[in-house]
């Protein structure tokens, strides 16, 4: 096998570490070349339990002084999903396993040289010792262009000037900020990154803060020149920020994190020129201002999300603005829209047969043909019964009471509405909508609150609570009906990896639960990187 | 349909669709350049006979795909399952050919061939012990007893799956 080295690179790149690691013990020439693929990327995974990986510490940080091969890496991950045996002694638990966990990291890190990190990713709640991001900015401040962290606190008292020197970031996430105190590390760490940063994801786990800390904002420059997309919580402190730091006219993708009210929502998103991607939780209703604001948008966008958390319930756009929305903004690719109240009822999905004798009811007003370039549709539905039992694993299957083809016709129903929409579409917008169904129109999704696509538990049943993905079967005459066919988060995800808003990649960092990388822990380092398009 | 002729490295013309042909960028680059059908054969110096029938009834096949996206680090390139079932069989060559066809693939510029030839190589390499990839490949270790235990300790930390 003689192959130039990029060829071997774009064949390694679907190899797990394992593969690699087998790779390298075949020959001196295969050790040779893929050497520099299995070091780029050290993941550290600790499951459930506490326990130290005893192969990466007794090769990578007890082994002889000169690791003949340490200088090959480029990027580290932790992974490590903790958590204590019982409930009893939880917090001494965590404390534990904190203090193993950083003492791994920092002994790892002072392992390697300087400049030589490009890519430092944090992926727990537990959280990191202020000493390793200060080893970071001293050691690797200068080559670091991705800084992804779960948390963040504890930072007062450390080395500030330090944090001066993280001055490549292109890609700075920081999850749960836990208070103002922290503050100025995380802004000299903006100021010095400024001119390069272009991915910023930051969540304030404080909402109050004290006006000296807003008063210790002013010796800093936050113009962030390049950044395109932005994720954040705005309130207090966040919405502070992000008005005295956003180049709201370059903004191409932003991610309100925590539920706004309608009013706030229109004044943030009319600042914005050239949004391709918006995505927000909002309150009860969303007004007319906020309708209109999104309108804006435009051609532009490409993928808007607005749901809820998971625990409200809300109300959707009337048909009439989604028509509206389809007309005005007639690229949208993903959308991610609340059911409305109308529909809300009863849960008219699953009390079809009997009390519609025409047929099953929809599960709300689709206006498909206004929206010519959908491939996704999120609908949102309300948390309680019985639309619960849509996504509980337990209880939604055909055996009871036949959800999953009370669904499926209610989701049919709901594309089938041609005719009256259609009307209903050309009272408005006759010159610009064209007659006949979405063609490219892939995947339909209904699940409780904002788009979790990913499994998560239930804090109070401990069930298992999945949103229903359902794949699109387009007829070949215009005359006749889509239909779906159930499909699941592997099939989509195998069958179609484009689909990076089912992965939680807000921002192109990968946002995905943990729970969920461990879901799929044989994925190629490739796939537990944050995608730089820039880098 | 406007046809050209393409030279083999080692001299045979064949005549193909430009369509087709365009598919590898190198030549459709060549042909933009020139900015008419060439009358002469289009020297693919790299690339013999039997190698570029088998690129060019790829080509033949994917004449109308769209064209690849243009970011490509896109995750598409990245999961070596999804070979379509027509490119698994026309991958289902010997290994010498299987090569042949990424190099051509790579000198002529064609990536979604290159992709599916080097998804074939790395499942063939996926879930195998080194001494199963010695197997599949042919290849012998030249490793003295010390150097694999060496590397076996130095790279231990990757050995679990």
């Amino acid at each position: 096998m003689k192959f130039p080295h990029e060829i071997f690179d774009l064949i390694f790149l679907s190899l797990s570490r394992h593969d690699l690691w087998a790779l390298s013990l075949v020959s001196r020439q295969f050790n040779e070349i893929a050497s520099p693929t299995l070091y780029k990327t050290i993941i550290i995974a600790l499951w459930s339990g506490v326990s130290l990986p005893p192969k990466f510490v007794r090769s990578l940080i007890l082994g002889p002084p000169n690791h003949p091969k340490i200088h090959l890496i480029q990027n580290f991950v932790l992974l490590a999903q903790i958590e204590p045996p019982d409930d009893t002694h939880g917090t001494v638990w965590e404390l534990g396993a904190r203090m193993m966990v950083n003492e791994l990291v920092y002994a790892f890190l002072q392992k390697l040289g300087d400049g030589q990190l490009r890519r430092f990713i944090w992926r727990s709640d537990l959280k990191p010792d202020g000493r390793i991001l200060v080893h970071l900015a001293n050691h690797h401040g200068g080559s670091l262009e991705c800084l992804y962290l779960d948390r963040l606190e504890d930072l007062k008292g450390q080395d500030m000037p330090a944090f001066n020197k993280f001055c490549s970031l292109n890609a700075l996430r920081l999850g749960r900020i836990r208070t103002g105190k922290d503050m100025p590390a995380v802004l000299r760490m903006l100021e010095a990154s400024a001119a390069s940063l272009r991915t910023f994801s930051v969540e304030y786990a404080f909402s109050r803060i004290h006006r000296d800390d807003i008063a210790a904002l002013e010796p800093y420059h936050l113009q962030l020149s390049q950044v395109t997309e932005y994720q954040t919580t705005v309130r207090g402190l966040g919405g502070h920020i992000v008005n005295i730091s956003i180049p709201f006219s370059q903004m191409q993708r932003f991610h309100l994190t925590n539920p706004q009210r309608s009013e706030d929502l229109a004044g943030i998103i009319s600042r914005f020129d050239n949004l391709v991607e918006l995505a927000f939780y909002y309150i009860g209703k969303i007004s007319k201002p906020l309708e209109l604001s999104i309108f804006n948008c435009g051609g532009n966008l490409k993928i808007l999300s607005m749901c809820t958390t998971r625990n409200q319930v809300v109300d959707g756009l009337s048909t009439e603005s989604l028509l509206e929305l389809g007309r005005r903004c007639p690229n949208l690719v993903e959308l991610l829209i609340s059911q409305n109240f109308d529909f809300q009822q009863a849960g008219a999905w699953q009390s079809i047969r009997y009390t519609f004798p025409d047929g099953p009811k929809p599960i709300m007003e689709f206006p498909l043909h206004a929206f010519r370039n959908l491939e996704l549709l999120f609908i949102s539905i309300s948390p309680f019964p019985p639309n619960d039992m849509i996504v509980d694993d337990e209880t939604f299957n055909e055996d009871s009471q036949g959800q999953c083809t009370l669904l499926r016709e209610s989701l049919e129903a709901m594309v089938d509405g041609k005719g009256r929409l259609q009307q209903s579409g050309n009272d408005r917008s006759s010159s610009t909508t064209p007659p006949g169904l979405s063609k490219k129109l892939n995947i339909v999704a209904v699940g409780i609150g904002a788009p979790e696509f990913n499994p998560y538990v239930d804090t109070y049943t401990d069930r298992i609570r999945t949103p229903r993905l359902w794949k699109a079967i387009h007829p070949c005459g215009d005359s006749e009906r889509i239909t779906f066919d159930l499909a699941n988060f592997d099939d989509v995800m195998d069958n179609d990896p484009r689909w990076k808003l089912l992965r939680r990649y807000p921002l192109l960092i990968p946002n995905e639960g943990v729970r969920q990388i461990f879901r799929q822990p044989h994925l190629p380092p490739s796939e537990l990187i944050p995608e730089l398009a820039w880098g | 349909m406007s046809q050209i002729t393409l030279l083999s490295s080692d001299n045979v013309e064949m005549k193909v669709d430009k369509e087709v042909a365009e598919r590898s960028i190198l030549i459709k680059n060549m042909l933009e350049d020139v900015g008419e059908t060439p009358d002469q054969a289009i020297p693919i110096p790299n690339v013999n006979e039997g190698v570029l029938r088998k690129v060019i009834e790829w080509c033949e096949h994917h004449r109308n795909d769209p064209p690849p996206p243009a970011d490509e680090d896109s995750d598409s390139r990245k999961k070596s399952t999804d070979i379509e079932e027509w490119d698994q069989k026309f991958m289902q060559v010997d290994q010498e050919m299987l090569f042949e066809i990424i190099l051509a693939a790579n000198y002529l510029d064609i990536k979604p061939l290159l992709d599916v030839g080097c998804k074939t190589v790395a499942n063939m390499i996926k879930g195998k012990s080194p001494e199963e990839i010695r197997k599949t490949f042919n290849i012998q270790n030249d490793f003295t007893p010390e150097e694999e235990d060496q590397i076996r300790r130095e790279n231990e930390w990757a050995e679990d799956r």
